[in-house]
């Protein structure tokens, strides 16, 4: 590589990494909180609790995630809200990882058998304790791993972010290709950096997994 | 709760499975430190009945009262009578442990953090002064040794006497046992039976729907046949095993003892 094209796109890259592992960061932590929202009212049984996180998962999960960006982007000014871009990216990239995340989560409390609810519901163990307590710790080691592919696609959506001016890697590479002309060993670049987030998570989440799991051994 | 006459009231109980009736017109009295086994068929809704008393299931209509805590139907008009159910059961279930077929214990946790686990969330029970009364229990057990091991890696008889002392662990003053040993190997059996006989001894008020008819003669005050839904013979095991008034029942026993 041409030592020039390293030298400008370097720094360039390096600003956009740090702005992709922010965003990712604060999309996932969100996603999180929605997706355990989302998959609790969605076992309810409560019809109009159901009804709303069927509604909100069956629109988040089913439109793709360009649309809900632009949308989001052009569509909130013309309600009125002014969101800045950057905080209207992270919100839609969290509320649609939530969607996934949602229905990551309902599926690994759909797997623990109703003895183990019953057996917590008969010693009296509140609903939210046993939840935190009983329930959560065993479906760790079935939802991680969905969870970390959830995760890892969110890092990448977060490149689609670059359509709404937000300075992240995506947009910064291509701000490195204008000036260097130089697309393939910039995206090289790109894409190790986006290979080493993920890799990263990679990481983090069979940590955690294995930790889930050590009971079983 | 008070030490009253009647432990157990059950009244007209009723329960249906959308249009299923699975419980007609039980009415049954268990009285304090009475053993109640409940025998019959498969699908005569023994273990339903159970599971009304501490309301994992739900009656639709009569009465369950336990102590000084009544539960009614879900489907009674008589104005806003069964809103209260979900906190009655909460106080019942104070004095009601219960013991499943499956053991549900909690798989994550040893088995010295499972019986620890109600009185330290629940009763908010300091954990060194809850440990100390979960190793006597486990000890009565016979599990002292394997305290810190995971429920995978017991055997049946061994988990289920865990989820005993689970229960026990929350002193209960009356205990449910849905067939504790139906899921168990055969030669694991005596063990957890030895176990319901030592606290029956002790004089604890027990209500077990159960196969092990030979283990119902010994250790029950009262023995209730159920068929069909409906509580057919009642009477001391003598009465309800050698003598059965109904046809139904004689042909159950002739083909079970």
């Amino acid at each position: 590589m041409n030592m020039n094209i390293l030298e400008i796109s370097l720094p360039l890259l390096l600003e956009g990494l740090k702005a992709t592992l922010l965003i990712s960061a604060m999309a996932i932590c969100i996603s999180i909180f929605v997706g355990g929202l989302i998959g609790g009212l969605y076992i309810s049984s409560n019809w109009l609790l159901h009804g709303i996180a069927y509604l909100y998962i069956k629109i988040f999960r089913n439109t793709p995630f360009m649309v809900q960006v632009y949308l989001a982007y052009y569509g909130l000014p013309a309600l009125g809200l002014n969101v800045d871009a950057y905080w209207t990216g992270v919100i839609v990239l969290a509320l649609y990882t939530g969607a996934y995340v949602a229905v990551i989560l309902e599926s690994g409390l759909r797997s623990v058998e109703k003895g183990q609810y019953e057996a917590a519901a008969a010693l009296n163990i509140p609903y939210i304790t046993m939840l935190r307590r009983i329930i959560l710790p065993q479906i760790m080691g079935i939802v991680i791993p969905p969870l970390t592919s959830q995760f890892i696609m969110t890092v990448k959506e977060s490149s689609v972010l670059s359509i709404i001016t937000i300075a992240e890697l995506t947009m910064m590479t291509n701000k490195a290709i204008g000036i260097t002309f130089s697309p393939f060993e910039v995206y090289i670049l790109a894409g190790i950096m986006y290979w080493a987030i993920n890799i990263c998570i990679e990481r983090i989440a069979k940590y955690f997994e294995k930790k889930a799991v050590r009971y079983q051994a | 709760m008070s030490k009253v006459e009647a432990a157990i009231t059950v009244c007209n109980l009723e329960k249906k499975f959308g249009d299923l009736v699975v419980l007609k017109n039980i009415n049954v009295k268990i009285k304090t430190g009475e053993v109640v086994c409940v025998v019959g068929p498969s699908g005569s809704g023994k273990s339903t009945f159970l599971r009304c008393i501490n309301y994992l299931e739900k009656p639709t209509n009569g009465d369950i009262v336990i102590g000084e805590w009544w539960l009614r139907g879900t489907e009674e008009k008589s104005g806003s009578i069964h809103v209260g159910n979900e906190q009655v059961a909460k106080e019942i279930r104070k004095s009601v442990g219960m013991v499943f077929q499956s053991f549900n214990l909690w798989p994550h946790k040893t088995v010295l953090e499972n019986v620890i686990e109600a009185p330290l969330m629940v009763k908010k029970i300091k954990k060194s002064e809850i440990t100390k009364t979960a190793c006597i229990l486990l000890e009565k057990v016979g599990l002292l040794d394997r305290k810190d091991y995971y429920p995978h890696q017991l055997s049946g008889g061994q988990q289920q006497r865990a989820a005993i002392a689970r229960a026990l662990a929350m002193q209960p003053e009356i205990m449910l046992f849905d067939e504790p040993t139906s899921a168990l190997d055969p030669e694991l059996v005596g063990e957890v039976l030895n176990v319901m006989k030592e606290l029956a001894g002790e004089g604890m008020t027990m209500v077990i729907v159960t196969h092990e008819m030979g283990f119902a003669a010994e250790v029950a005050d009262n023995v209730i046949f159920m068929e069909g839904g409906y509580v057919v013979e009642e009477g001391s095991p003598e009465a309800v095993f050698n003598h059965p008034k109904t046809d139904r029942a004689k042909q159950f026993f002739s083909s079970v003892l």
